[in-house]
């Protein structure tokens, strides 16, 4: 059964349940330690706090996503983050256009390819709680414990524009408690906007290699062992037929050049790279 | 619907840049853009993991400040090599269009438009150039639009109108702007400099509808050589690269017919001929940048490093458009590269 395509991560238990419940997520066999949840559309991964978790949870669930071959999916790093902004209300969305890593002065520039209508900020990640903080320290408009490690660790795996970092403001870093009660109700009211902003990520899909059709690659296959081409004959060979097929030649031409050699394979090297120059002159990579 | 953001809807402002003249004037034209500020360019342009063809469709603008090497002196790669005083310098990387056989998405990993904005200090080392030339009894040539289409982004771009009014202040300043589009509109208001040149690359329409996406029509090149000209700057004309598709005899042959009867050859400094060549290791980026495109899966020869037609297919791609070209201008007027 295919996995979802979108992952979120978060730090904490509270930032996850109202996703969880909105989505009606199933619990399924952790990933090392990482809590992992399951829908259909979505899937859930509980890092724990700081970057390093956040990281490691990303690399686990990425080098677990590899194993399956399915498409690349969209990851997001979804969680709570202080500003130094108090016009920006708690409870607000921000989806952040960049991200610095205090501790080791980097900055990573998440790829926003997408129209959305959440205001942009950039975040701070610090290695540990920024509470009521000397002015200069945060200079960025919010603070959090976990993107750039996720941003790291996705970007090992993913496309940079297949990782995106969107932020409840929690608190003003003022040191007052959070109320984690309001914070939840905060996101559960907000799913759907945050449902919009990640389906218009998502719709950003990968520029993807042409393949042959199904027809030409078995024809194909069987060329290559039954001709005993070289590695670089072999791809030679598949360079033309992709470029027959852009130029909008027939497909069964290609098959038909390539089967003709196919019922009558070489039967010494001299032959098979006589071979392949006659198929090139077949499929007219070059001048046409 | 497309959910791709429109191009230029984000402007990173490296630190710094904000301060110059010209990147206000660029920042008043996109009042409704996200501006992220950044620390410095490279942290955007150069990550690693950015997909070249998806950044095509929804262009972000990156106004940085060049610190170092403003101008470059000519090398064996660079079409000029043979031209005395020879420099070329890139005001922006990347361009708005996006042709399928561009050594730009070779060079680049990412197809973000850099635009860098201290003009100030590009004029102060064309002067230093100018006064050091190697030599004296020869003007300074420079191409300013080497990595770039300058005349396609002027609207929201004037570097050349600031260039043209540089080199009339500069006797001995000989520059260039080669362009694939029809925007002769930004410069018409300008009167004729006989020191710049206005280059147009021309390719037959089957050739631009297949390989030069959301370049100019030719038929808009054209016109807009042909206004140029009439109002009096020198103009330069590029068949480069010749590509050899169906029917390409008859194809190049009419185009360069029908530009030649919009263009009496007395008024052309010189023409440009090339073929298909690039560097073997942008060739190899290419082809992961831009699967799309049948150029990327030709038969090629690979030659000291470079990426090429075979022998036999080059001469024939240049020998019959050398024939052709000298029906209308003389071959000392013919430059070729291949």
């Amino acid at each position: 059964m295919n996995e979802p395509d979108i992952w979120i991560v978060t730090a904490l238990s509270i930032e996850a349940r109202p996703l969880i419940d909105g989505w009606g997520l199933r619990r399924m066999d952790d990933l090392g330690r990482f809590e992992r949840w399951q829908g259909d559309a979505y899937g859930l991964i509980v890092s724990g706090v700081g970057p390093t978790a956040s990281a490691a949870a990303t690399a686990a669930l990425l080098t677990h996503r590899a194993s399956l071959q399915q498409s690349l999916p969209l990851v997001v790093n979804l969680g709570f983050a202080g500003s130094r902004n108090r016009d920006q209300a708690i409870g607000e969305l921000v989806l952040v256009n960049r991200v610095r890593a205090v501790d080791a002065q980097r900055e990573f520039i998440p790829e926003i390819l997408f129209r959305h209508e959440l205001p942009e900020g950039s975040l701070g990640t610090h290695s540990r709680p920024v509470i009521q903080p000397e002015p200069g320290v945060v200079e960025t408009d919010l603070v959090d414990m976990e993107a750039a490690g996720f941003l790291e660790a996705a970007r090992a795996f993913l496309p940079i524009h297949r990782a995106q970092v969107i932020k409840l403001v929690s608190d003003h870093l003022d040191g007052r408690p959070i109320d984690k009660a309001a914070l939840q109700a905060h996101l559960k009211d907000q799913l759907e906007t945050i449902e919009l902003v990640i389906a218009a990520a998502a719709s950003m899909e990968n520029t993807a290699c042409p393949r042959l059709d199904a027809a030409l690659q078995v024809a194909f296959d069987a060329l290559r062992e039954r001709c005993r081409l070289t590695d670089a004959q072999s791809s030679q060979v598949h360079d033309w037929l992709i470029a027959a097929m852009l130029r909008g030649q027939p497909t069964t031409e290609a098959q038909t050049a390539l089967e003709a050699v196919i019922a009558a394979p070489p039967a010494h090297k001299r032959e098979r790279n006589a071979l392949v120059e006659h198929l090139r002159d077949a499929l007219k990579p070059g001048v046409e | 619907m497309s959910q791709a953001a429109k191009h230029f809807s984000r402007i990173y402002v490296e630190r710094g840049a904000n301060a110059y003249p010209f990147a206000q004037q660029i920042l008043q034209r996109f009042p409704t853009a996200q501006r992220v500020d950044i620390e410095d360019y490279r942290d955007v342009f150069n990550r690693p993991g950015q997909d070249f063809q998806r950044q095509k469709q929804s262009k972000a603008l990156i106004l940085a400040r060049k610190k170092q090497d403003f101008l470059y002196p000519a090398n064996e790669y660079v079409q000029g090599r043979d031209v005395a005083n020879f420099h070329y310098t890139t005001l922006q990387l990347n361009c708005l269009y996006n042709c399928a056989y561009c050594f730009l998405q070779g060079m680049y990993t990412s197809a973000n438009l850099v635009a860098f904005v201290n003009l100030e200090d590009y004029f102060e080392a064309a002067e230093r150039a100018l006064s050091q030339r190697s030599n004296p009894s020869k003007p300074l040539e420079l191409a300013i639009s080497y990595e770039s289409d300058l005349l396609a982004s002027e609207r929201i771009l004037p570097y050349c109108r600031e260039w043209i009014e540089f080199a009339r202040q500069q006797p001995d300043l000989v520059i260039e702007m080669r362009t694939k589009s029809g925007n002769w509109a930004a410069l018409q208001d300008l009167e004729p400099h006989p020191r710049a040149v206005l280059a147009w690359t021309l390719s037959p329409q089957e050739i631009i509808e297949r390989y030069e996406q959301d370049t100019a029509p030719v038929n808009q090149r054209l016109k807009a050589l042909s206004l140029a000209s009439q109002a009096g700057w020198p103009v330069r004309l590029c068949f480069d690269p010749v590509l050899p598709n169906a029917n390409w005899r008859s194809s190049y042959r009419e185009l360069f017919t029908e530009t030649f009867a919009r263009i009496p050859p007395n008024n052309v400094v010189d023409v440009s001929l090339g073929v298909f060549r690039l560097n073997t290791e942008y060739f190899n980026r290419l082809k992961k940048n831009r699967p799309d495109t049948d150029l990327a899966y030709r038969f090629y020869h690979r030659e000291n490093g470079v990426v090429t037609h075979p022998h036999n297919e080059r001469e024939m791609l240049i020998d019959f458009a050398r024939t052709e070209l000298t029906r209308f201008i003389p071959a000392d007027k013919l430059q070729i590269w291949t």
